[in-house]
């Protein structure tokens, strides 16, 4: 594990929820399902938390078709489909409470009563350790003011948003005002595929410049005070210690995980406290 | 599941347009079944950074993989020289067993994939079924050199479903890989030809591209009778009550 890397706190506002991450890496949302995924293969307890895939209020069916091949990348329809929020902790919960790693309940919402609504009950679940708000790349200001003060308002969950890369700079100042436990940096820029009719996050190596183009704007903008996790295009291990020398508190691996989850695992077991560390990339 | 290199055995492309590559699956522990995929990285992640779905044509640990060719990362598979490796995932999907007491099995290849057609016609006649094979396409053919001299093998039109009725009547069980349209037409065949269409009679393969192959993404998620389904990790063979 890098040296240089000190476990960042993610803490809700009245600080009974708290934790720390063990590692600094996470798989994002929407890349390891509820993290039973990949069973055999990627171990949950190795990473620092596991993000969810994003979860609505009621059952979401996705757009369709879902995804698009692209050349060096690929498009992924927003948010993908998910049971809806019973039904999620229904089936996951149980495996939840069993593993030894933080659970980040990756949530999206598009009214405030929504998002609400889904903080409340992941609340009662003990082994939710914390949210993180998928804000869309439509959000504005003022969604991302309203919906942010209402759920650190209503819950002691600490509470994530991942902004979208394209407008992090300006969102981030917004965010900050009101309270999160985090930021994470971020959604990839929304792409077209045309002849698919697919709209959505761009995925792939070369996403990874916008990223960090995103972390450092925002580093300087922001401070070392509050965790910023960074997410998009992370591909090999020299790009997790570039995201952490740049000021990362953490990162999240999205497209690589179904490209390579053995690659995945081994980076997570290099990184993890008991891990060896190597220089081999995956 | 496992995610391994495999060892290529042989490859070559055949007359039917389609690559076959034998390879060792030892690695991957379980032997590939009838109906099951693996999901192949083909290239450098920078270049391609999907991983692309491959059927099994034949399931063990000494298996088969046939590939339509027509796009790159096909082709690239063509390529492949015996002792070099493919990086593989899998096996994925639920394997397919023959009905107990089903005597005589109906296989419709009549669409791409090919390959978990043949997967079940070797492996019900290895259970001692007898197989009957249709063809959607003439040039298809030499893929019967690929299965066991028992196996009875034909080719269809596959917009005359009235010749599948004669089929359809002495068969026990079907499999059919098919286009999506297709599968009302099958099912209304089948009642035409058995009066009714009972759960267990047939199974069809659902088309999809997979983005993880593993069920956790949702992107081959369709929509079923009563539930919405997992292509990849619920099917990729379904029973046709089920869909239609």
């Amino acid at each position: 594990m890098s040296s240089a890397w000190s476990s960042p706190e993610i803490s809700g506002k009245s600080g009974k929820r708290s934790f720390r991450l063990r590692t600094p890496l996470m798989p994002a949302a929407g890349f390891l399902g509820y993290g039973r995924a990949y069973a055999g293969i990627i171990e949950p307890g190795r990473f620092g938390a596991i993000v969810t895939q994003p979860t609505t209020l009621r059952a979401y069916a996705g757009q369709t078709p879902r995804f698009a091949r692209l050349r060096a990348a690929f498009l992924r329809g927003f948010p993908p489909p998910n049971p809806g929020v019973e039904a999620v902790l229904r089936e996951f919960a149980p495996s939840w409470r069993r593993w030894q790693v933080p659970i980040i309940v990756a949530i999206f919402a598009e009214t405030v009563e929504d998002a609400v609504a889904l903080a409340e009950r992941l609340e009662r679940e003990e082994s939710v350790a914390a949210l993180e708000l998928q804000v869309p790349a439509s959000a504005g200001e003022e969604w991302l003011r309203e919906i942010l003060e209402a759920l650190v308002a209503c819950t002691d969950l600490p509470v994530l948003a991942k902004l979208p890369l394209a407008s992090a700079a300006s969102l981030a100042a917004v965010a900050i005002a009101h309270g999160p436990a985090g930021l994470v940096i971020g959604t990839p820029h929304v792409g077209y595929a045309p002849a698919e009719a697919v709209s959505g996050p761009l995925y792939g190596p070369a996403t990874l410049p916008y990223t960090l183009e995103a972390l450092h704007t925002a580093v300087a903008a922001l401070g070392p005070d509050l965790p910023l996790i960074a997410s998009g295009g992370i591909y090999a291990r020299e790009d997790v210690e570039t995201c952490l020398s740049l000021g990362a508190a953490a990162v999240q691996i999205d497209g690589l995980i179904f490209l390579d989850p053995a690659g995945v695992a081994q980076m997570a077991r290099e990184f993890s406290p008991d891990g060896h560390a190597s220089s081999a990339s995956v | 599941m496992r995610q391994e290199e495999c060892r290529i055995l042989a490859c070559g492309v055949l007359a039917s347009g389609h690559c076959l590559i034998e390879v060792d699956a030892t690695p991957l522990g379980q032997p590939a079944r009838a109906g099951q995929f693996v999901m192949v990285r083909t290239a450098d992640g920078l270049l391609d950074p999907l991983r692309h779905p491959v059927f099994f044509s034949r399931g063990g640990h000494h298996a088969q993989l046939l590939v339509p060719l027509g796009e790159p990362w096909q082709t690239g598979l063509s390529m492949l020289a015996p002792e070099e490796t493919l990086n593989a995932l899998g096996p994925l999907g639920q394997p397919w067993e023959p009905r107990p007491g089903a005597s005589h099995l109906l296989v419709l290849a009549l669409s791409e994939p090919v390959a978990p057609a043949l997967a079940a016609a070797h492996w019900a006649q290895r259970q001692g079924t007898m197989v009957s094979l249709v063809l959607g396409h003439k040039r298809w053919l030499p893929l019967a050199e690929l299965l066991p001299a028992a196996v009875e093998c034909t080719v269809a039109d596959p917009n005359d479903w009235s010749a599948l009725l004669e089929p359809l009547r002495w068969a026990d069980q079907v499999l059919a890989v098919l286009e999506q349209p297709a599968m009302p037409r099958l099912a209304d065949t089948v009642t035409t030809a058995r009066l009714r269409l009972v759960p267990g009679f047939a199974d069809v393969l659902l088309k999809a591209d997979f983005l993880c192959g593993a069920g956790i993404c949702g992107a081959c998620e369709v929509e079923g009778v009563r539930h919405r389904h997992r292509v990849c990790s619920e099917g990729p063979l379904f029973d046709l009550v089920r869909l239609t």
